[in-house]
């Protein structure tokens, strides 16, 4: 296992060595090293490593130096830790990825789990990814989550869920704030917002919203 | 479909909890690696700033020389960093710290500065946040500027860091229960103050 | 026991300050070099000339760490082994099985059918253009285009319903997104690719 990643590690390291035609710096071994150590890291504690590996093959692909790529990883594996350590204990690959792309744009590792508190039994991977679409077309985070929460509360189908995000882009281009957008959207798909926002601890004072609050 | 398995994870604080992949970045960090140190800060950056911007109710150039600051001190105390603790509530500790130190030479420096909250109202939050929210934050930041530091640092570690209790206790240094007092009294004087400027509209 | 104009009192007071502290939440942007550069200085501010600092005066070369590449790591050990051990888990978290490559794609549920999906682009002096993204495993070599008599550069790929991330290279040195489709920017390596995603059959 271990010999497999330092020879993919070492593969790239080679490919890298070629094409810049110079070599290994002391910087190119430190990141080699500590990809091989969040890898190992990931493997040992039954975390996807191929979300690192796809990482790995994705900054080869667009040519990044080993340094850039290490740093990638690293913020990845960051990223992905803090969302299994947050969904634990049991949490899907989905669930990991999406919510680690939910984390580059800023959402909690606490609002994911309150997402998830909600979906109950269902996946709630498509939830996070649908924040994440919305957060990246210029809706306010605080938005995006609560529509997120109304959705999963009225059990909108995956379909749903990803061509509302088509349709916002469409409206946004059309001139329209992302916010009023989306405001607009959800008022006509399931009749507006599920009231309260979405938080990782409980709301303040009573009648805010179902308490999302799990002990550590 | 998927299947999901449930697998009881051991309790935090327990011998054999995982360590966060952090823990691992900060131990390399302090052995030398660099870019480990460099991933770290990019990781932990935007909650940086967004607490500091709070905490210490300071303009923007303030705050990130606070947050600067306070990767300096990490980084210089990095040989001391055992993974005792989690990195990252180790950090914020610090962080905390350097936000208390900054308030105080403000507050000595500039007794009557009250446009710092108009300051921090502009400043830090996203032009699209609706005008009467953005009077309710700076009606928030007014009533957390009156309470004592301990008080305004746990609100706001708690209903906006969203770390819990526990963490709090370990990030402060208090006990549990001190935690969830002064988060109480720091509320209470939240809503007071809504409710009365509520009646003053 | 309460007043109703109380009780619609309080729960006004908590929407709004459910909206503020949500606001307060909002994070704020960073730019891209910005941890580098503070994390440069955090390493130039600790590199004094004692002896006992085990970064020395080589660290002060080493700025912008993380894309210049040249830094100096002085002569620790480079295995990088911390001389106390990091607890590890007896538990790990279990998750559901699957094949690597599904993995790691969003969305998708494994044993829907997969739809054939055309890539275009537009692109007629090229002399090779490939798509490069997850669905492949951003390898160089797996969906090779098509140049046709119009100048455009096509190939089908059969993918199952999901979200997928893309690019195209061109001459296999140029990246170019997908104008067609919406940008996704890539903070990791500067390359912004564009979004495809494919929902279930109805």
């Amino acid at each position: 296992m271990i010999r497999r990643v330092v020879t993919a590690v070492a593969v790239i390291a080679l490919a890298a060595t070629s094409r810049a035609q110079a070599p290994l710096t002391e910087s190119d071994r430190a990141a080699q090293q500590r990809i091989e150590t969040l890898v190992r890291d990931f493997e040992r504690r039954g975390l996807p490593a191929d979300l690192l590996r796809a990482k790995i093959a994705e900054g080869t692909a667009k040519g990044a130096s080993q340094p850039r790529i290490a740093d990638a990883v690293a913020l990845l594996a960051l990223r992905v830790d803090s969302v299994a350590r947050i969904l634990a204990p049991s949490v899907t690959v989905p669930e990991l990825h999406a919510g680690a792309e939910a984390l580059s744009v800023g959402v909690s590792a606490p609002a994911l789990r309150s997402l998830r508190l909600a979906a109950g039994r269902r996946p709630a991977d498509p939830y996070f990814l649908f924040v994440v679409r919305m957060v990246r077309r210029g809706v306010t985070q605080d938005q995006a989550l609560r529509a997120a929460r109304s959705l999963i509360s009225r059990q909108v189908a995956t379909n749903t869920l990803l061509a509302l995000a088509d349709d916002l882009a469409r409206d946004v281009a059309g001139g329209m704030s992302p916010d009023a957008a989306l405001s607009d959207r959800m008022t006509r798909l399931v009749g507006g917002f599920v009231p309260g926002a979405v938080s990782g601890i409980e709301p303040p004072g009573v009648g805010g919203g179902q308490s999302t609050r799990s002990k550590p | 479909m998927s299947h999901l398995r449930s697998l009881r994870l051991e309790p935090h604080g327990a011998a054999v909890a995982p360590a966060p992949v952090a823990d691992v970045l900060a131990l390399r960090a302090r052995d030398g690696d660099a870019g480990a140190f460099a991933a770290l800060v990019e990781h932990l950056q935007p909650r940086a700033i967004r607490f500091a911007a709070q905490m210490s109710a300071a303009g923007t150039d303030d705050v990130d020389d606070i947050v600067q600051d306070a990767w300096i001190r990490t980084h210089r105390a990095l040989p001391r960093y055992d993974a005792e603790r989690s990195f990252e509530s180790w950090f914020f500790t610090i962080l905390a710290n350097c936000c208390r130190s900054l308030r105080g030479r403000l507050r000595r420096l500039y007794q009557r500065m009250e446009p710092l909250d108009d300051q921090l109202r502009d400043e830090s939050l996203d032009p699209l946040i609706a005008t009467g929210t953005r009077s309710d934050v700076a009606r928030v930041h007014r009533a957390l500027a009156t309470l004592p530091a301990a008080q305004r640092e746990t609100f706001l570690l708690h209903y906006v860091e969203e770390f819990s209790y526990e963490e709090i206790a370990v990030i402060t240094g208090a006990g549990v229960s001190a935690c969830k007092m002064r988060a109480k009294r720091a509320m209470d004087a939240v809503r007071d103050l809504l409710r009365e400027d509520l009646h003053d509209d | 026991m309460t007043e109703p104009g109380h009780d619609s009192e309080a729960h006004m007071i908590e929407t709004r300050l459910a909206s503020a502290l949500a606001a307060m939440r909002a994070p704020p942007v960073i730019d891209r070099g910005a941890a580098a550069r503070i994390a440069a200085q955090a390493v130039l501010a600790n590199a004094p000339s004692r002896s006992a600092n085990r970064w020395g005066m080589r660290a002060a070369a080493a700025l912008a760490v993380v894309t210049l590449g040249a830094l100096a790591m002085g002569t620790r050990n480079p295995a990088g082994t911390s001389t106390r051990t990091v607890p590890v888990a007896a538990a790990p978290v279990m998750l559901q099985s699957a094949p690597s490559a599904a993995s790691t794609r969003l969305v998708a549920r494994s044993g829907i059918a997969a739809r054939p999906i055309m890539f275009e682009l537009d692109a007629p002096g090229a002399r090779t253009v490939q798509v490069i993204g997850d669905f492949n495993d951003w390898s160089r070599n797996a969906s090779s285009m098509q140049r046709g008599t119009d100048g455009r550069w096509r190939v089908t790929t059969l993918l199952p319903p999901g979200r997928y991330v893309y690019a195209f290279l061109i001459d296999g040195e140029r990246f170019q997104r997908d104008l067609r489709r919406d940008p996704i920017e890539d903070r990791d390596f500067g390359v912004t690719g564009s979004e495809l995603v494919i929902g279930e059959a109805p």
